[in-house]
C-alpha cells in the first residue's frame, strides 16, 4: 500500500514537473486537469456521457461473459465442438476493429446497439478462449479421481472442470473488463457519435482542451481499475481456496 | 454364493499404449508426414497374477515397467489389450464400488475443504450432508486428522494431504484398496511415519485387500505380505517373495531385525539385475 502511494506520488510529481513551463499546447498540470474534471462534473457533462457509454458497454461486456463462459466451458468438455468452433474464435480475435467499424455502423446505427453490439464481439473471444484452456487444462488426475468414485459424465463436469474453472472465469472476466473498456474508447472514437465520453473526448480535442482531455483519460483509467479491482474481491470471497495457490499449489512435506 | 477362488486375477494381460503423434508446427500440417502415424510402447507383456481376500501385495520393480499400468487396469481407469482382469470372478469393464484407489499426487480437489474431500464419494451417490459427514468424521478422525475438517489442502503439509486421501479411500468402504506410490512424493522421515499409520489404520479397518506400488524396499517388507518383484521393460513378473513376519510384529524393531535384512538384500539383488536391464 505505502509503495503504491509513493508510486502516485512520484507519477504526479513527474507529471507537474513536466507541465511546468509549458505553454497553451504543452502538457496541462494536475491542478488545470481537476479543474477542468470539476467543471464537466458541475455542468453535468460528464454524468450524461458516463450513463450513455457505461450503460451500452457494461451489457455488451456482461454478454460477452454470459454466452463466452459456458461455451468456452462446453468446448473445453466436448473436444469436436472445441476443435470446431476454436479457429473462428480465433479469427474474430484477430479481426481488425477499427477496420469493421464502419460495417457495424452500417448495420447497427450510431446510438446503444452499435455500442453493446461492438463490446460484445471484442470481448467475446478472449473469454472464450481463457475459459476453453481452462477446461481442457483441468489435470487429469482430478477426473480420475472421480471416476474412480463412478462420478457420472454429468458430476464430473459440475462437480470437477467447473469449481477447476472458477478462476479462469475470473480471469477471463478481468480481461473481458479491460477489453470492453478500450472498445468503449475506441468504438466511440470511431462511431463518431454525439453523445457518450467519445463525443467528450473528441469535442475536448476540437477546443484544444488538452485539460479536459487528459480529466476524461483519467476517469476511464480509474474506471477500468475500479473494475478489475471489485472483480478480484468477488474472487477472495467466492474462491477463499485461491489464497495462497499461486506458490505451487501443493503443501509443502513436514 | 460361493466365495471366489481369488479377490483379484490378473490372467495373461498385456497393455499397449498407443500415442497419436503430434503434429506440432503449424507448416506441418500441410506436408507429407512419413513417420509411423501412431508409435505403439508395451508397457507389460502376459502378467497373471492371484490376490487372495485380505491379502496385502506389495509391487516392485525398476520405473517405468509397467507397475501403476497394471494397478489401473485392476480399477478399471484403463483395459488391457490382451488377458483380462478379474475382481469378485467378474470381468473389470470399468471402475468399480469395491475399488477404492489412491494416487501419487494425493488428487486432492483444492475447492473442497478436508471433509468435502472425504465425503466425496458419498456426495456422488447421494447420501444425505449430515450422513456422509458423521462418515467422514469418522474417517478424519482414524487418519489423525481430527482438527481440520475445515482447512483446504493447500493448508496442509504432504503427509497431510495423502491422510485426506487415505480417509477419502476408506469413507467409501472399499474391499479392494488400490495404492500408487502413496508415499513417493514425502520426504523420507515423514514416509516413514505415513507407513506405521497405515499399518495402524489398515489394522483398524479390518480386512480390506490391498495392492500397493512402491519403489521403497522397506516399505514394501513393512507392508506386504507379498512382495511382487516386476522385470524391466516391458514388464513381466519376475518373482514373488512371500513376506514372513506377523502383521503384529511390523513395528521399529522389526527394521532392526537380520531376517528383514536378508530379506531386503534378497529385494535389492532382484530389483538391481532389473535396473541394469533397463538403463542397458
Ligand atoms: N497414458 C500413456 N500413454 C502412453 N504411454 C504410457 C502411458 N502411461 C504409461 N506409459 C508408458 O508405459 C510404460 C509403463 O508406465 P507405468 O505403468 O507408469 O510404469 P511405472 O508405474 O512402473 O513407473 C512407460 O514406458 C510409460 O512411459
Ligand atoms: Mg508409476
Amino acid at each position: 500500500m505505502i509503495a503504491r502511494l509513493a508510486t502516485l506520488g512520484a507519477l504526479i510529481a513527474v507529471w507537474w514537473y513536466a507541465s511546468l513551463g509549458a505553454g497553451p499546447l504543452g502538457v496541462p498540470g494536475p491542478i488545470e486537469v481537476i479543474g477542468a474534471l470539476g467543471r464537466l462534473v458541475a455542468s453535468g457533462r460528464l454524468a450524461t456521457a458516463l450513463t450513455v457509454t457505461l450503460g451500452s458497454f457494461a451489457a455488451g461486456g456482461a454478454l460477452a461473459v454470459l454466452v463466452g463462459v459456458p461455451l468456452g466451458i462446453l468446448m473445453g468438455v466436448r473436444r469436436s465442438i472445441g476443435l470446431a468452433i476454436d479457429p473462428f474464435m480465433t479469427a474474430l480475435y484477430v479481426m481488425p476493429f477499427s477496420a469493421v467499424i464502419p460495417l457495424f455502423v452500417l448495420w447497427f446505427g450510431i446510438d446503444e446497439l452499435v455500442r453493446l453490439v461492438f463490446t460484445f464481439t471484442f470481448t467475446l473471444p478472449q473469454v472464450v478462449i481463457v475459459c476453453y484452456q481452462g477446461a481442457k487444462s483441468t489435470p487429469t488426475t482430478l477426473v480420475e479421481v472421480a471416476k474412480t468414485y463412478l462420478a457420472s459424465e454429468r458430476q464430473i463436469v459440475w462437480k470437477v472442470i467447473i469449481p477447476y474453472e472458477v478462476p479462469f472465469i475470473f480471469t477471463s472476466i478481468g480481461l473481458g473488463v479491460g477489453l470492453a473498456i478500450q472498445a468503449m474508447v475506441v468504438g466511440e472514437l470511431l462511431i463518431q457519435s454525439v453523445r457518450g465520453l467519445g463525443y467528450l473526448l473528441q469535442f475536448a480535442v476540437a477546443s484544444f482542451d488538452l485539460a479536459t482531455v487528459l480529466g476524461v483519460i483519467l476517469v476511464i483509467m480509474l474506471l477500468g481499475a475500479g473494475a478489475v479491482s471489485v472483480m478480484q474481491r468477488i474472487e477472495m470471497s467466492v474462491a477463499p481456496w485461491r489464497e495462497g495457490m499461486s506458490a505451487g499449489g501443493g503443501g509443502s512435506d513436514g | 454364493m460361493a466365495e471366489p477362488a481369488a479377490k483379484i486375477v490378473v490372467d495373461g494381460v498385456t497393455k499397449i499404449y498407443r500415442t497419436r503423434k503430434r503434429r506440432d508446427s503449424f507448416l506441418g500440417r500441410f506436408l507429407p508426414d512419413l513417420r509411423p502415424k501412431i508409435m505403439e510402447l508395451k508397457a507389460v507383456d502376459n502378467v497373471s497374477l492371484e490376490i487372495a481376500s485380505g491379502d496385502f501385495v506389495a509391487i516392485i520393480g525398476p520405473s517405468r515397467c509397467g507397475k501403476t499400468t497394471v494397478l489401473r487396469m485392476m480399477d478399471g481407469l484403463i483395459f488391457p489389450d490382451s488377458g483380462q482382469v478379474l475382481v469378485n470372478g467378474t470381468p473389470v469393464t470399468g471402475p468399480r464400488a469395491e475399488c477404492g484407489f489412491i494416487f501419487q499426487d494425493f488428487g486432492l480437489y483444492p475447492w473442497r475443504t478436508v471433509i468435502d474431500n472425504v465425503a466425496f464419494g458419498p456426495e456422488l451417490h447421494g447420501v444425505p450432508k449430515n450422513v456422509r459427514y458423521e462418515l467422514a468424521r469418522k474417517h478424519i478422525n482414524l487418519v489423525g486428522l481430527k482438527g481440520f475438517e475445515s482447512a483446504f489442502p493447500h493448508q496442509l503439509s504432504g503427509g497431510m494431504q495423502q491422510r485426506v486421501g487415505i480417509a477419502r479411500m476408506l469413507a467409501s468402504e472399499p474391499e479392494i484398496m488400490l495404492m500408487d506410490e502413496p508415499f513417493g512424493a514425502l520426504d523420507a522421515l515423514t514416509r516413514r511415519t505415513m507407513q506405521f499409520e497405515l499399518i495402524r489404520i489398515l489394522a483398524a479397518e479390518g480386512s480390506a485387500t490391498s495392492v500397493f506400488v512402491t519403489h521403497d524396499l522397506d516399505e514394501a517388507i513393512l507392508l506386504g505380505d507379498k512382495v511382487v518383484i516386476m522385470s524391466a521393460w516391458p514388464g513381466r513378473v519376475k518373482e514373488i517373495v512371500p513376506v514372513p513376519f506377523p502383521r503384529a510384529e511390523r513395528g521399529e524393531a522389526l527394521l532392526e531385525s537380520k531376517l528383514f535384512a536378508e530379506l531386503r538384500h534378497h529385494l535389492w539383488v532382484g530389483v538391481h539385475e532389473e535396473q541394469l536391464a533397463s538403463e542397458a
